[in-house]
């Protein structure tokens, strides 16, 4: 006969308010196979715990349920509880009476009914549950980070600095991402590549880091600590082992009119190339599209002139394979173009009316321009220039109703670098709002306005037109209650920060949630932003929602701890609640149908052919791997002969604890 | 008749964030006592007495160009149309929107008549509301040699019709 | 709907305007009807849509206006209206919109776009002249109801471009002429009509292109005052867009009431209309 303890928790006010856990205790000491039922006020705390383990000891308990919060909240306390004092942890089960019950409810009696047949349910249950043990695999001690940007690149440092093999691939041809483009960053007006490329170069360097450039996440299998990674290496035409990155060959390609991804178009590059001088690693490639031999068969000039042979025609796009424990996704964002969501702008119509991220090539000292401000339409100087926020983000309408965090900021170093490279050139800042909110930020706006003279209205702009070289914007200070049209030399938009292109195909490649904006999901906005609701596969930097360089450099540290913990141990611990396959039983016996292996979505379901004594085949049945299954149920639901069961939540506790909750 | 557009202008306007971007586009701000935003954030702030004594609201165009930049989707020409049908029902209009009523009126009491706009007796009405005897003179007699100006009214046969739309939305 | 001579058939809103003052525009609607394919059937005793009086001082009545002509055109078994008016057309949409009348409205850009190719192959002539494509407000605003390009459209522009004429490039294209003002604050129509005008002539055209009688009395009637306001303006004519195609597929300046515009077709008009026969 079964000795099971109800533990009735009023959690405080929380479910004590509405229902009547005393009454609950005392009707469940009732119940058969109860041989003990208390209350108390808090059962998750120290107290309420020892309460547990000295009645396992005291009343020999082979069973705990435990009537409280969600299991989602402390399933693990009390298992860890009930460990500490002897009893198996899969021996003790939660009886939710407050999500379920009393949160959701006003009726005292009601609820109180309500909270018997639930606890009334999990006995029935916990009568019939059987001991389970961890299943325990092995971790691979290495991590895959996707995206060589600031935050991927910070990750693996971090990573490997912890003693652990990382591989960190990025899709473009060199890493750097954002950053790498960016002029000087705010709040310190540090140069930007400066304060990169030593990182870049570290992870370049690194013994533990296999950096791959050119070279894109195809599909991934396996489960945490267990990942098979699939990886395109694109083909780049240039031999990355022969190249000495001498440059000769991308000087020497004739074709020269290609719009630079690198420059946002304001400057070209050729069919060979390397997207900016610090490129790491420094060794071109050939953009096949573009390349007169790929395409026609002509030219050739750079296999000539290459002095160590390393221009390969023939490569190949290659898929390498890895396997790696952990997988971090660094993908970041991408800076919109204004023409599709604001055409009023005049971004794509008129030559001066430029987005953030091509202001930041021109000021760049690396740029098209070589650090100086000027217009792309005739090359002068510009005298006035009207920055405008928010073009695109904080809208419903557009399509993008989030704030993208960073132009308030960049928005304000824009206006004071122009001010710094043209002296006498005024600058006009459209804004809703200055959102300066991290350490020193509302200072350094502070500055652009009083030591710059930038000069901030508050209020948007409804249109940009062109008229006699100049820029006409129709824009309003709200603050003045008045309509202002600026004649401006050039416009800069601060265009909405989005999720990557290809960022949902890439979520639905690693199995990862993302939201209605395509950002990337965490476990908890709060409490674990950087892990996913898929074990293993963890978020660093913006592509989980826009954000500032010091906030993805502390997430990708957040990540690096993570990984290191989840390193840290030579085998994994499982939950025990995966499918078993009763194989022999009389009544259920496999019939070979396989009919699992089909509705099983992690392939966790194989096949054994089983032999007679004669070692002929005598049938094929199903085997589970307890290492790939999720405990998901789909096979228990489709096995037709009732073969399968879920260890944990077995078709007979189930069903005991649904009659159960039916007899009042 | 369905009431799903009728704005409940406390909804309509609480959406909006005050970003401005309606004014700095309205073709007739210059000619308004209060810009198009001023509008939305009395209602907001439920100054509604202001905002119906206001010019502002009679000197919307109906262009809708707010409203289709509006970030946060505000129905701003419908809100000022509501606004402007409250503002009748009050009879306290700003003296400078009194002509903009007038013609409006006037309008609707030749579509009353005879089921479509007749241009002579509305402009006649017009000037007998706003004395505005001679303006646009010129202009009637020019209309009137390039057969522009219909002198017999166009009329709608079943004009009981037309006219009980009247009475009943009155 | 189809009948059996290939045509399609569609109800036809005039609008108060076209039957008065705006008759030059009626005039060459019927001149287009055949070319397009369409017959036009007018609704029976259509009255008034109420035009912006109505919904600026009764939402009510302003939508049973809309709804009695909607009610007679699927009583007469036609679901698709064509009202050339844009004024018209607009009330005519965003009710039917709103009410979920299943009944589709029409404006004359997307008519004309949509039969493009039987224009083209009826084509004779071409007008030497550059235009400014004046679309107004309300052929595509609200974006809500119309979900179509407003800020920069070029569905006038292209039908322009495949019958071989040039338009300009401007930004004035669906900034308000000043609409109903036009009578009771005629100065805002001076300055709001007066300023596309100005940057229509800045841009190179010749005359501009409209497909509302109301732009149109703003644009043509008023234009004598507004070029005495702006000194230096040049004048332009100002065409319903009907008027082209129609002069386009050879009809003769004589039979479109050109006469009747306020601004008169340019002294060496009959040598700009030249023939495409290549």
């Amino acid at each position: 006969m079964s000795r099971i303890g109800v533990f009735v928790c009023h959690c405080g006010e929380n479910i004590g308010r509405t229902v009547d856990c005393a009454g609950v205790a005392e009707s469940c000491a009732k119940l058969p196979g109860v041989a003990v039922a208390v209350d108390y006020k808090y059962m998750c705390s120290s107290p309420g715990q020892d309460m547990i383990k000295n009645a396992i000891a005291e009343h020999h308990l082979d069973g705990v349920v435990v009537a409280a919060c969600s299991p989602r909240m402390h399933e693990k306390t009390f298992r860890g509880a009930c460990a500490q004092a002897g009893l198996n942890p899969y021996l003790c089960e939660m009886a939710n009476i407050r999500e379920h019950c009393s949160w959701v409810h006003d009726n005292r009696d009601d609820a109180t009914g309500k909270a018997n047949d639930i606890v009334r349910a999990l006995v029935a249950k916990t009568i019939r549950n059987r001991e389970l043990f961890p299943i325990k695999i092995p971790v691979t001690k290495r991590a895959l980070i996707v995206g060589g940007g600031i935050a991927g690149i910070q990750a693996a440092l971090d990573i490997a600095n912890a003693g652990h093999e990382v591989i960190l691939i990025d899709k473009n041809p060199s890493i750097g991402g954002r950053m790498a483009a960016l002029s000087e960053t705010f709040p310190t007006l540090d140069c930007s590549q400066c304060i990169l490329t030593p990182k870049m170069v570290d992870a370049a360097q690194h013994p533990k880091i296999t950096l791959l450039t050119y070279a894109e996440l195809v599909d991934i299998d396996g489960f945490v600590g267990n990942f098979k990674v699939k990886i395109r290496k694109k083909a780049r035409y240039v031999d990355p082992v022969k190249c000495t990155g001498c440059g000769v060959c991308t000087q020497k390609c004739p074709v020269k009119k290609i719009p630079s991804e690198f420059d946002e178009g304001l400057g070209n590059r050729h069919a060979i190339y390397t997207p900016f001088p610090q490129a790491v690693p420094n060794k071109p490639v050939i953009d096949a599209p573009h390349c007169l031999k790929l395409t026609n068969g002509k030219c050739g000039i750079c296999e000539k002139v290459c002095q160590v042979g390393a221009i390969n025609y023939e490569d190949t796009d290659r898929i390498v394979e890895y396997e790696v424990g952990a997988i971090v996704a660094a993908t970041g964002l991408r800076a919109l173009t204004a023409a599709d969501i604001y055409p009023e702008y005049g971004q794509g119509r008129y030559k001066d009316v430029i987005t953030a991220m091509q202001f930041e090539r021109l000021a760049s000292a690396s740029g098209p321009t070589l650090g100086q401000i000027k217009r792309p339409s005739d090359g002068k100087v510009p005298e006035k220039v009207v920055f405008i926020q928010c073009s695109g983000s904080r809208d419903c309408n557009a399509g993008y109703p989030y704030c993208s965090k960073i132009c308030c900021m960049y928005t304000a170093k824009h206006a004071m670098l122009y001010h710094h490279k043209v002296h006498d050139g005024k600058a006009y800042v459209f804004y809703m709002d200055v959102r300066a909110v991290g350490k020193n930020y509302d200072e350094f706006v502070r500055r652009g306005i009083e030591e710059d003279g930038a000069c901030y209205l508050r209020g948007r702009v409804a249109k940009v037109y062109e008229d006699e070289g100049s820029l006409i914007v129709k824009g309003i200070d709200t603050l003045s209650g008045q309509n202002m049209t600026i004649k401006a030399d050039m416009v800069v938009l601060a265009t909405a920060m989005a999720a990557q292109s290809d960022a949902v195909e890439l979520a639905q490649t690693l199995g990862i949630s993302y939201d209605q904006n395509r950002f990337y999901s965490e476990l908890h906005p709060k409490l674990n932003p950087v892990d996913t609701a898929t074990a293993g596969i963890f978020l660093a930097g913006s592509c989980s929602g826009p954000r500032d360089i010091p906030e993805t450099v502390a997430s990708s540290g957040a990540v690096a701890s993570k990984v290191a913990a989840l390193f840290s141990k030579d085998l994994l611990e499982r939950e025990p609640v995966v499918a078993t396959a009763k194989v022999f039983s009389a009544m259920n016996s496999c019939s070979g149908c396989l009919a699992c292996v089909d509705a099983c979505p992690y392939h966790a379901i194989e096949t054994e052919t089983l032999l007679d004594k004669k070692n002929n085949i005598e049938r094929v049945v199903a085997k589970v791997n307890e290492g790939l299954c999720q405990g998901c149920g789909s096979c228990v639901v489709i096995c037709r002969a009732g073969c399968l069961d879920l260890n944990g939540y077995t078709d007979e506790q189930m069903y005991e604890g649904i009659v159960a909750m039916g007899g009042r | 008749m369905s009431e799903h557009h009728v704005v409940r202008w406390d909804a309509e306007a609480i959406k909006c964030y005050q970003c401005g971007k309606c004014s700095a586009g309205c073709p007739v701000a210059l000619y308004m006592d209060l810009l198009p935003n001023q509008v939305v954030r009395l209602v907001q702030l439920e100054e509604v007495d202001r905002v119906l004594a206001s010019k502002a609201i009679w000197y919307c165009a109906g262009c809708q160009t707010c409203y289709s930049r509006c970030p946060q989707k505000v129905d701003l020409p419908h809100l000022m149309d509501v606004l402007c049908e409250k503002s009748v029902a009050t009879r306290k209009y700003h003296p400078e929107a009194r002509k903009i009523v007038a013609f409006h009126k006037s309008f609707l009491h030749s579509v009353r008549f005879f089921g479509r706009s007749f241009e002579v007796t509305m402009i006649a009405e017009l000037k007998a509301r706003t004395l505005n005897l001679f303006q646009d003179l010129w202009m009637a007699v020019v209309m009137l040699f390039k057969g522009k100006l219909g002198l017999f009214p166009a009329r709608v046969k079943n004009r009981k019709r037309v006219r009980a739309l009247f009475g009943k939305a009155r | 709907m189809e009948n059996p001579m290939n045509k399609t058939v569609m109800a036809y809103f005039p609008g108060c305007s076209l039957h008065a003052s705006a008759n030059d525009f009626a005039v060459s609607i019927d001149a287009l009807a055949d070319v397009l394919g369409v017959e036009l059937r007018e609704i029976e005793d259509w009255c008034c849509c109420g035009a912006s009086s109505a919904h600026k001082v009764n939402q009510a009545l302003a939508r049973d206006l809309v709804k009695l002509n909607l009610d007679s055109c699927r009583n007469m078994g036609l679901d698709t209206i064509f009202a050339p008016c844009a004024a018209c057309y607009n009330r005519l949409k965003v009710v039917a919109d709103e009410t979920d009348a299943g009944i589709n409205v029409v404006n004359l850009p997307e008519l004309v776009a949509s039969r493009l190719d039987r224009i083209v192959a009826a084509r004779q002539f071409k007008l030497d002249m550059k235009f400014a494509c004046y679309y107004g407000c309300l052929l595509n605003k609200p974006a809500a109801v119309f979900k179509q390009e407003f800020e920069n459209p070029m569905v006038i522009e292209n039908v322009l471009t495949a019958l071989g004429m040039q338009s300009i490039d401007w930004p004035f294209k669906s900034e308000c002429c000043g609409a109903s003002f036009s009578l009771v604050a005629t100065d805002i129509v001076y300055k709001l009509s007066g300023d596309i005008l100005v940057d229509a002539a800045k841009r190179g055209a010749d005359a501009v292109i409209t497909c509302c009688p109301l732009c149109h009395v703003n644009l043509d009637m008023r234009q004598k005052e507004i070029r005495k306001r702006n000194k230096g303006l040049k004048e332009m004519p100002v065409f319903y867009l009907s008027e082209i195609i129609a002069l386009c597929i050879g009809v003769p300046p004589g039979k479109l009431k050109l006469g009747a515009h306020f601004v008169g077709m340019p002294r060496d008009f009959e040598e700009k209309l030249t023939s495409c026969h290549e």
